[in-house]
């Protein structure tokens, strides 16, 4: 399965993935925009607090699919699970608790936000947008 | 390979002819610097920002305020028109005019100041951007006034300040040789946040290829995570640290003598007062074992050269810190590490430069010495500015310098850098003139009498110089917002409304007039470079420049001076040729304010105050966090997300604490320009160094307290 992987050794918590997510995916008039990243602040041994940064795994076997009553979700050709069918959500929140990584989000109007692995992007042979900008390398796709 | 439909194309923001999206090469000019971004367009306007790989100088990425660019442009707090303020100064209350309005009071108003109290009385002021500084000063000569004043006043220049004394008139911030150097002192820095994206490759290469670092910083940060060895002094400390390093260094015979015979003067009194920082006292001033400290004067000596990395300002926000900055970059000269390969300031090929741009176009003033800051601050006008000092801009507005400030012609001024913002509001009240030129309605505007729209990066055309050699031309990326003008109009049509000329190397009477002389210091023409969208070589560079060349410096000796002269020619307290550390503690209340006040420190999403009107910034991480060591806030009994009072003599506002254990035990780290919550507020605008007048921003005195719960 297709996913983004981070080395924690290079990244620097800098959250440009996750703006970069934002810029990708919204207008710049949504100012709520959830971010499809995550991120969560890290305590290293050293002391140092910063920020880590997530998706989405897109699991073999995907646990959010597998529990949404909606058929919301759907796996793409290259390999990423996506909310395609995003309107279709009713908020149930089913594939927050199946998902075993805490991935899925829920925007205003409490429909899924999830990683879609930029697919589109990447089946026109771009890359993801966190990918893309991170400063430090420290993202990477895994076709 | 599955085909899309145009819905699901325009989704993915795919540039192509299905969609419409093209993508534009532009310049970002979120901060100072400006890296080279793909803007992807559609009907005119901006829908993506992307790093730009076009080039061989360009590394691909934006960072993470550059991420949010759109939002930056089309925010709604945006200025569109020129506006005259309709209610009372602070109130915001403004109604549209037009442009010829504008400019027509202005000038009458100009001149009226001029007539009635002399033309040194009106402050010409440039904050961010910077770019047209050198033409901003060619008006304020030809108006008349010697107060032509910067941001830099809290800036970079003190640390250019501190190299000049040591390395002469021709240094300012020296670059570290990162391709050679063997070791790396990054001291006060963290180039993994903060380092304009057109620079950081070059210390990522350095960490790829194993390059040994010492990293100098009271924090943890990404950057230290790299590190060998890491040193901890309590902000403020530099100075001793580098003189007890200086000691380890030549008590073991680790100095490079041919180096310092030949190249440098003072050593000898240098010896001798270094000697004073055995390792125990300043283990015990800075808090840093001395065992770590010896390891990391062995390593830089031992390796050298090493050039030691600087960033602008958190050194020299301490009321010692043109000294301190003195002190750590000598250990450049005792290690013969300035002006060699794999050190600092290395020899090499000369860049293209545009003409009249920002570094390269410092303007001789008139009157210069009749400046307000000019008796003040000695060295200030002795050494790189060829400004005034504006920390006390207060001070000035209210006629306690030797004569009052009555108008005020500023250009992106941000009240908020300065300490004690409320003491600004209140003398920029009682100004009879104001005018404010700015991409946003921002808190200074509020002040102004006419509000001036000006426009972003994407908005004008301009002129780069990428790597070393290629001239960059960008056309406008959009259409400007509104009436919006660049600053470069607005200069020259505000000369034309004074009648004054703008320059006269030659007259600036357009952007465009503005480009062509930019263009002609690299011996091209505007119709060659507009031709070419990927860049075109420059025709003419500087010239390179050997060790030998390098090393004949620009100080009144010739010699790098450990025992600066310039500094000894001013007569001043504090202005030692030796670089003495004095301990600010011994100014500060520590009984009643035990803890140290640490603001301003670079976090990745900020830029002073701009990015908080950006929600996709603003939103990352609350703010303004008052930072403290877990164990710090646990013997205060407080806790994470708790709102707690935090004092300094200055007053009191109300913080949420946040344990974070990259804080130094002991200090406080807050990020400052939060509006209404900024902690300049509580800054001390009297807390300066007496030589550069820079505030003590980075090491000043708080205490926190619990807020009182009410019972029942």
């Amino acid at each position: 399965m297709a996913r983004i992987v981070c080395d924690e050794n290079k990244c620097s918590g800098c959250l440009a993935c996750v703006v970069a997510c934002m810029d990708q995916h919204y207008e710049e008039t949504q100012e709520d925009a959830v971010s499809l990243r995550l991120y969560e602040k890290k305590v290293f041994p050293s002391g140092l607090v910063r920020y880590a940064t997530r998706s989405c795994l897109h699991c073999t076997a995907a646990a959010c699919m597998e529990a949404c009553p909606m058929q919301v979700f759907e796996r793409t050709e290259n390999g990423f699970v996506v909310a395609a069918n995003r309107e279709r959500c009713i908020g149930c929140k089913k594939c927050a608790a199946a998902c075993p990584f805490d991935v899925p989000r829920f925007d205003a109007e409490n429909k899924v936000v999830k990683c879609d692995g930029c697919a589109v992007r990447v089946a026109c042979g771009l890359e993801p947008a966190c990918v893309r900008v991170c400063n430090t390398g420290a993202l990477k796709l895994v076709p | 390979m599955k085909t899309f439909d145009k819905e699901e194309l325009l989704k993915a923001k795919i540039p192509c002819d299905e969609t419409g999206i093209t993508v534009k090469t532009g310049l970002c000019g979120f901060c100072g610097d400006a890296c080279l971004v793909d803007v992807y367009c559609r009907d005119g306007k901006v829908i993506k920002v992307e790093g730009n790989k076009s080039q061989p100088s360009s590394c691909g990425h934006v960072c993470v305020k550059g991420a949010a660019l759109k939002q930056a442009l089309y925010s709604p707090k945006r200025l569109l028109y020129p506006m005259k303020r309709v209610g009372e100064r602070g109130e915001g209350k403004f109604e549209r005019i037009s442009w010829e309005q504008a400019y027509q009071t202005i000038a009458e108003k100009l001149n009226q100041s001029k007539e009635q109290y002399g033309a040194k009385s009106t402050l010409f002021y440039v904050g961010h951007p910077k770019w047209f500084r050198a033409q901003a000063t060619d008006l304020a000569n030809a108006y008349g006034t010697p107060n032509f004043g910067t941001e830099s006043s809290t800036c970079a220049y003190a640390v250019m300040m501190a190299c000049q004394c040591n390395f002469g008139r021709t240094v300012r911030m020296p670059p570290a040789d990162l391709r050679n150097c063997k070791v790396l002192c990054v001291w006060a820095g963290n180039p993994l946040h903060t380092t304009p994206l057109t620079r950081l490759p070059g210390f990522l290469k350095a960490l790829e290829r194993g390059v040994k670092l010492i990293v100098i910083d009271p924090r943890c940060t990404p950057t230290s995570e790299h590190a060998d060895i890491h040193l901890r002094p309590l902000p403020g400390t530099d100075g001793a640290l580098a003189l007890g390093m200086a000691r380890v260094i030549i008590t073991e015979g680790l100095q490079n003598q041919e180096y310092i015979d030949k190249y440098t003067t003072g050593y000898e009194a240098y010896k001798e007062y270094v000697m004073e920082f055995t390792p125990e006292k300043v283990e015990q001033l800075t808090g840093v074992p001395k065992e770590d400290m010896i390891a990391a004067a062995r390593l830089m000596a031992t390796q050298a050269p090493c050039p030691i990395q600087l960033s602008a300002s958190p050194l020299v926000h301490n009321i010692n810190g043109v000294q301190n900055v003195r002190a750590i970059t000598l250990l450049m000269a005792l290690t013969g590490s300035f002006g060699v390969q794999g050190g600092s300031m290395a020899p090499g090929p000369g860049r293209a430069m545009l003409k009249g741009g920002m570094t390269g176009g410092v303007r001789e003033r008139v009157h210069a010495q009749q400046d307000l800051s000019h008796e003040q601050f000695p060295a200030w006008a002795k050494l790189s500015s060829q400004e005034v000092q504006v920390t006390r801009l207060a001070d000035y507005i209210e006629g306690k310098g030797d004569y009052p400030i009555k108008t005020v012609l500023a250009f992106g001024m941000n009240h908020h850098m300065w300490p004690r913002p409320d003491r600004i509001e209140k003398a920029l009240k009682q100004l009879d003139f104001f005018v404010d030129v700015d991409l946003y309605m921002t808190d200074t505007c509020r002040y102004a009498d006419i509000v001036l729209p000006s426009q972003t990066s994407l908005e004008r055309e301009q002129l780069q110089v990428l790597g070393m050699d290629t001239v960059f031309y960008q056309g406008h990326v959009v259409e400007p917002m509104g009436e919006a003008r660049s600053d470069m109009d607005i200069l020259a049509g505000l000369a034309d409304s004074l009648g004054l000329p703008l320059g006269n190397d030659p007259q600036i009477r357009s952007h465009e007039d503005y480009l062509r002389m930019a263009v002609s210091g690299t011996g091209l023409t505007l119709e060659e470079v507009k031709d070419a969208p990927e860049g075109t070589k420059a025709k003419r560079t500087l010239p390179g420049k050997t060790s030998e060349e390098i090393l004949q410096v620009k100080t009144p000796s010739g010699k790098i001076e450990f025992v600066s002269s310039i500094l000894e020619s001013c007569h001043k307290p504090g202005h030692e040729g030796l670089p003495v550390y004095h301990d600010y503690r011994e100014q500060l209340p520590l009984e009643a304010y035990p803890l140290i006040l640490s603001t301003g420190s670079r976090k990745p999403q900020f830029f002073h105050s701009r990015t908080y009107r950006i929600p996709w910034l603003a939103k990352l991480e609350e703010y303004p966090l008052a930072e403290v060591h877990p164990k710090d806030a646990h013997k205060l009994g407080m806790q994470d997300g708790e709102v707690v009072i935090l004092s300094t003599p200055v007053g009191s506002m109300e913080f949420v604490l946040s344990e974070n254990s990259s804080t130094l035990k002991g200090t406080v780290n807050i990020y400052h320009g939060a509006g209404e919550k900024d902690i300049n507020y509580l800054m001390d605008d009297t807390y300066l160094d007496p030589i550069s007048g820079f505030p003590g921003f980075k090491s000043y005195c708080c205490r926190l307290q619990k807020k009182e719960v009410s019972h029942g």
